[in-house]
């Protein structure tokens, strides 16, 4: 997340200022031995040149919609590692990996807005999807642990008494 | 050595094994037993226990010892001490159950030793010290004539026990022996040909006096028992009463120290006394035909007292037993509330130095004693309460205050201004009774007592007790006190069910302005026919008295509808399978569910089981048809339990939870009915059947048989299950087998239950346990909601009372638990017996006939109600208390830190805002 | 013949033991039926039928009985829709010689929606004596006129089961397993630390081998967006 998030602000400090800015931090830093700003400068300002700003966008977007895909593998390990009984670290490990994509899931609209460029549909799709998959991984991993009312017993405790239809009564007789 | 090494390591080997044991035995005890015990101060703060001894059969005043008492013997087969001037228990032995205990003679305490003979075949005698009760000897006589155990008469004298057999047409047998040592001492035959069978004989010490002839021509024939020598004299009628008496006669002996003899004339119009001696002495008096009579000696003067009781008031008249010459000063007349018919069965007349005290011993017809000195009474037991038919619990009604603000609400009309000053009305009133506190002006007379008002967790209730004298008792669960207590006169219970008496509660007192209403069903005395006697169980006031049916009763029900008033309906069901309704007013509401009401009777002389429809009712009259009839063996099969659900019962989980989460739905039948049968099987031996029969479909369910195996039979039927015990002759243990009933994963019906649409068989789960204890009686607990979980309370045999949870005897425990399931543990074949799951500790309660058990208004308690021999109250929390607070609960600290947390997070709001200003302008 | 006998014996003896009978004697049983469909309290029986049980053990029986006639069957209806009973009447005589009545109900309209198919329960007891005879009938209850008018008689003999007896001997031997299983895992258990842990130690160490490797691919993932 916290990468995503860095990516954004970089993309967007590129986007508009990434000449002048670039150029006042150099002045307060001491360059390291053997770099001299102006080839950098040079550097920079020949690449932007060279590659069209939009395809770094598209880039940076599709960084960004591939991001929670490329949790997966690690989603899976650490489900892996909880194992399937019930205490408190599992149980914590697992409200994370169901909470965080479904907060992404609500915040989508902002991460949205950062998205632009041709591919924008398709990335935002592609995050969607990735997130969704996040979310079906934890629900599996509820599901392993026992943790999804699926089953009839999950459902007794509403289960009504029957009604009684007929009323009798009667013992030995008394006489 | 090395043998040794070896030998220890086994047993070092052992015991590790043991211990492993002993570990799974703790966890068990750990996991369900912690809740049941008590703490030491907590002792007598729930619970409470009433010691009794019955009605009394024989006493004698213990005037030898240094502590003065009265020893009595019961026909509950008790021999006790009670003090002279409480009345309470100094000691009570408990002989034996039933007729192998039977007392049938007491004497020698006024040689300073007692000695009981009791039992029938073989009797066993039994000396007892007098101080403390302990038996210090006890030896059986070997009896010859079996049948004739009735006709022997006991005489116990000066440490000889004479064991007296008339023998028809040739002699009376006396047979002496050692008291205490049992030692044959002498056989004597006394010739008396004239006993026949018919010949009335009492024992008169030293003689028998027997009444021959018929009612014209009766002589009165003495025998000397202990002068072979002697012939017997004979007194004529008319040297008694002289001439004119009518018969037909009675003969009875007269209490006391001195030989007497009453006869009873005229039809039992009025007797007269026989002084038996050498010389036999009528005395010329008409005694009046209902006195009672008693002869005690003050000074070497024999005093003849006579009792009479009428309206109320006991009066008894003393004379010279020679001149008649009355003595005020010995008689006494009184009237007090606890006398009913008195008779004198001790009675003892010392001279003191204020001149002479009578203490008189006095047992009424309602089974109490008291003890009457001078003319004052000292104390009175209401040993009726030994012997309990019906329970019922009810709640208490209201406080007034809180009754005044239901009458508030509770009004027909809603318009504003008569509420409105309806709530002003209330207010000034409760306004000014506030001031009449304060100022400690005299409170208002309540109809009812302050503390016998219902608490907030419904656990303070009154206990209404049915006694087979025909007594009732209203006691508070608080501290036992007797509230009211009632005399039904000619009433009894039904001779087929042991003296039954049915006890409904047809209006609770939750249902203010209308009083609670409870209704008796009994039989007339004399006619046998049926009687509803309706009272208020609060107060113990009648409401309708005693009303006469006129028809003989065999079956009843208590309607599950209420009328307008919130009474509910009785219907009875007369020896003509006709129904009726009381009160008559219910009728109407009794036809408009007669269409699914049904009724069933199990007759156990025939073994024929009936079922009964009531669906072609008419508002006016109800009507009954038969519906099913069937038969149970009745020629080696005799019908011994029919036993139903309690009718409150609910139950809130629908199913059982399997160990692979699908559910296992409980067949929970309503009208299921467990029937058990004793007798002997074809191969002559003992076997014991269970049936379980749908009482409106007369469908059977499922039958079980147990070979070899014979009472007594406890049975529990709750919810889904069944649990019951008997003795198992092979193995000569007791067990406890318990049975489960499952629909399958699926339910048929989930909104309502139907007897008659039901026709899939439900599956049935069994196991049997064995159970290392006798068992008097069982009862399953019951909670308001049924979510709390069952447990059993079992009375065992050694006066202990154990809760065990009903998950002991569950039949699904597994044998191998490969898979397990929520809340079953590992199947053991014997139930171990915790003593911390004794719920009365070390008040051991004796002759245990019956458990009420009743729900609270929490939901976690239950309340129970023991009752026997002693009668004993206490609440159980089968899952403990998980909806109150403990009692040493830390109100205080919670508090102090709730408010600590306010007081800190409102500061350090306000410091965090303090610096984020001084931030801000940094 | 003989086969066939051998046959019936063999199923009765297979039975038997599933069930786990506790019915020591066989013998036959015979039931005369007798019906009424009168809509009043009390009963007018028209006879019906008999039901003979040759083998109460097989539970074998024939059943012989007529079809219902128009009337009856318009009677049924009325019957059924009045919510009333229909009422069996049992004569059971058995082949020790008794004879008992038996009464049993069921309500009208389920024997017309199940057209006429019920099931007749004999339940014996140990002695083989027949104590209660049971109709009922599946249904739904339904007031039509059913499709056929013959009767689809099941019948259905059943007899209690053995009562349970704690079971101790199964108890010991477990206890006795459980023993030999402990002795043996106390003789087993001297082996090395990492053989008897090597399940929880490998994906510790998997798991710490991974995280280091992931880390610096991070920070180099975070250089190389720097260079750019």
């Amino acid at each position: 997340m916290t990468a995503i998030k860095q990516n954004t602000k970089r993309s967007k400090w590129a986007l508009d200022f990434a000449h002048k800015n670039k150029q006042e931090k150099n002045v307060d830093i001491a360059s390291p031995p053997g770099y001299t700003p102006a080839v950098a400068l040079f550097h920079a300002v020949d690449s932007i040149r060279e590659s069209d700003s939009n395809h770094l966008i598209i880039k940076k977007s599709w960084d960004l919609a591939l991001g929670p895909l490329k949790q997966v593998p690690m989603n899976l390990f650490i489900m892996y590692m909880a194992g399937n009984s019930i205490s408190i670290f599992p149980i914590m490990m697992v409200g994370m990996l169901i909470i965080r994509p479904v907060k992404a899931l609500f915040t989508l609209q902002q991460t949205f807005k950062v998205i632009e460029g041709t591919h924008a549909f398709g990335q935002k799709f592609v995050y969607f999807l990735g997130q969704l998959v996040n979310i079906a991984l934890a629900l599996y991993k509820c599901q392993s642990m026992g943790l999804l009312p699926t089953h009839a017993s999950d459902w007794l405790a509403f289960v009504e008494p029957q009604a009684r239809l007929e009323y009798s009564s009667g013992g030995f007789i008394y006489v | 050595m090395a043998p040794f090494v070896r030998s220890f390591r086994g047993n070092i080997h052992r015991f590790l094994i043991d211990v492993q044991i002993l570990q799974y035995l703790i966890i068990l005890v750990g996991l369900f037993n912690l809740s049941l015990c008590l703490y030491e101060d907590q002792v007598g703060k729930f619970d409470w226990k009433q010691n009794y001894v019955g009605k009394i059969k024989f006493a004698s005043f213990d005037t030898v010892s240094a502590a003065k008492k009265i020893i009595v013997a019961t026909e509950e087969n008790v021999i006790a001490a009670l003090n002279l001037k409480s009345g309470q228990i100094l000691w009570r032995r408990v002989l034996e159950k039933g007729y192998a205990g039977q007392i049938r003679a007491l004497g020698g305490v006024t040689d300073g030793d007692l000695v009981s003979v009791s039992g029938g075949v073989p009797a066993i005698v039994r000396a007892w010290d007098l101080a403390t009760g302990h038996i210090l000897h006890e030896w059986p006589i070997a009896e010859q004539n079996h049948d004739r155990i009735k006709d022997v008469k006991w005489h116990i004298k000066d440490g000889t026990l004479h064991h007296i057999l008339p023998i028809y047409n040739s002699a009376v047998e006396v047979t002496s022996y050692d008291s205490k040592t049992g030692d044959k001492l002498k056989t004597r035959r006394v010739s008396a040909p004239f006993i026949t069978q018919e010949t009335e004989c009492v024992l008169v010490a030293p003689y028998l006096a027997c009444l021959k002839g018929d009612s014209s021509l009766a002589v009165l024939l003495l025998v000397h028992l202990f002068d072979t020598h002697s012939q017997p004299q004979s007194v004529t009628i008319n040297t008694i009463f002289g001439a004119g008496a009518q018969g037909p006669y009675h003969l009875e002996s007269v209490l006391g120290e001195e030989p007497i003899v009453s006869i009873s004339a005229d039809n039992n119009q009025r007797k007269r006394i026989l002084l038996v001696g050498e010389v036999p002495v009528p005395i010329q008096r008409d005694i009046v035909g209902d006195a009672t009579l008693y002869v005690v000696s003050v000074d070497n003067e024999n005093i003849l007292l006579e009792t009479t009781y009428k309206n109320g008031v006991t009066e008894i008249v003393a004379s010279e037993l020679l001149t008649s010459k009355s003595m005020p000063n010995i008689s006494t007349s009184v009237t007090h509330n606890s006398l009913l018919s008195p008779t004198i069965i001790a009675s003892v007349c010392p001279r003191q130095t204020k001149g002479v005290t009578c203490r008189h011993l006095l047992a009424s017809e309602d089974h109490s004693v008291a003890l009457l000195q001078h003319n004052k009474l000292i104390w009175a037991r209401e040993e009726a309460l030994a012997n309990v038919v019906a329970v019922e619990i009810i709640e208490l009604p209201m406080s007034d205050r809180d009754q005044e603000i239901e009458t508030e609400f509770d009004q027909k009309e809603r318009d504003v201004l008569s509420m409105m000053f309806r709530r002003v009305g209330s207010q000034l009133k409760q306004a000014k009774t506030f001031l009449q506190s304060m100022l400690s002006f005299t409170p208002q007379q309540s109809n009812q007592r302050m503390d016998l008002v219902r608490d907030k967790f419904g656990l303070h209730k009154m206990i209404v007790l049915v006694t087979s004298a025909g007594k009732l008792y209203g006691i508070e669960t608080r501290k036992g006190e007797i509230i009211w207590q009632l005399r039904v006169r000619g009433i009894r219970g039904f001779s087929k069910r042991s003296d039954a008496i049915i006890l409904y509660v047809q209006r609770g007192s939750r249902h203010f302005p209308y009083p609670p209403q409870c209704a008796l069903l009994a039989e007339d005395k004399q006619t046998g026919e049926g009687i509803v006697y309706t009272f208020n169980p609060i107060t113990g006031q009648p409401l309708d008295g005693l009303v006469k049916l006129g028809y003989r009763i065999k079956q009843s029900m208590l309607l599950h509808v209420t009328t307008d008033d919130f009474l509910r309906g009785i219907l009875i069901f007369d020896i003509r399978d006709k129904v009726h309704v009381y009160p008559k007013s219910a009728t109407a509401i009794a036809a408009s569910i007669a269409k699914n009401t049904y009724i069933f009777t199990a007759d156990q002389t025939t073994g024929i089981l009936s079922g009964y429809s009531l669906s072609y009712s008419t508002s006016q009259e109800l009507i009954s048809h038969k519906v099913w009839e069937l038969l149970l063996s009745p020629k080696n099969q005799k019908i011994t339990h029919v036993v139903s659900k309690n009718p409150i019962e609910r139950v809130h989980s629908q199913g059982r939870v399997l160990s692979d989460r699908s559910v296992l739905y409980k067949y929970i039948n309503p009208n299921l009915v467990t029937i058990v049968t004793e007798g002997v099987g074809h191969t002559h031996k003992n076997t014991l059947n269970l049936y379980l029969l749908d009482a409106v479909s007369g469908a059977m369910i499922f039958s079980i048989m147990h070979k070899r195996v014979r009472g007594p039979v406890h049975v529990v039927h709750s919810e889904n299950w069944i649990v019951y015990s008997y003795f198992n002759e092979k193995s000569r243990r007791t067990e406890i087998a318990s049975l489960e009933l499952y629909e399958g994963k699926i339910q048929s019906n989930t909104t309502v239950f139907s007897s008659l649409a039901t026709t899939k068989l439900p599956i049935v789960e069994r196991q049997a346990f064995i159970f290392p204890a006798a068992i008097e009686s069982m009862r399953e607990t019951i909670t308001e909601k049924g979510i709390t979980s069952k447990h059993i309370i079992v009375a065992l045999a050694n006066g202990g009372i154990l809760e065990l949870p009903w998950m002991m005897v569950d039949p699904r425990r597994p044998i191998n638990p490969e898979v397990r399931e929520e809340g079953v543990i590992p199947y053991m074949p014997e139930i171990p017996i915790h003593m911390d799951a004794i719920i009365n500790y070390n008040q051991s309660v004796f002759r245990v006939s019956g458990i009420h058990t009743s729900p609270s208004g929490l939901e976690s308690t239950c309340l129970v109600f023991v009752h026997g021999l002693d009668l004993f109250y206490t609440r159980v929390a089968p899952s403990k208390t998980f909806d109150v607070l403990k009692e040493d609960f830390d109100y205080y600290l919670i508090v102090i830190v709730l408010a600590a947390l306010l007081i800190s997070s409102y500061i350090t709001k306000k410091l965090a805002s303090q610096k984020a200003q001084k931030q801000a302008w940094k | 013949m003989y086969t066939i006998y051998i046959f019936i014996s063999l199923l009765v003896s297979v039975s038997s033991s599933a069930r786990g009978s506790e019915l020591d004697y066989d013998g036959w049983l015979q039931l005369r039926l007798w019906h009424a469909f009168n809509d009043e309290s009390e009963p007018i029986f028209v006879e019906r039928g008999n039901v003979t049980v040759s083998s109460v053990r097989s539970g074998a029986s024939v059943v012989g009985q007529n079809g219902l006639l128009q009337p009856h069957i318009n009677q049924l209806k009325t019957l059924a829709k009045h919510d009333g009973k229909y009422r069996l009447k049992a004569v059971a005589r058995t082949s020790s010689g008794n004879e008992i009545t038996f009464l049993t109900s069921l309500p009208a309209c389920n024997l017309l929606g199940s057209d006429l198919e019920d099931v007749i329960t004999i339940w014996l007891d140990s002695a083989a004596e027949p104590i209660v005879v049971s109709i009922s009938s599946p249904g739904p209850c339904s007031t039509e006129n059913p499709f056929t008018n013959m009767w689809t008689t099941n019948v259905i003999v059943k007899y209690p089961d053995g009562g349970p007896v704690p079971d101790t001997a199964t108890y010991i031997q477990k206890l006795e397993r459980e023993r030999e299983a402990r002795e043996r895992g106390e003789a087993k258990d001297n082996r090395s630390f990492l053989a008897r842990y090597w399940m929880y130690i490998v994906p510790a160490l998997i798991f710490v081998v991974l995280s280091s490797a992931t880390s610096p691919e991070a920070g180099g993932a975070g250089g190389s967006s720097q260079r750019q």
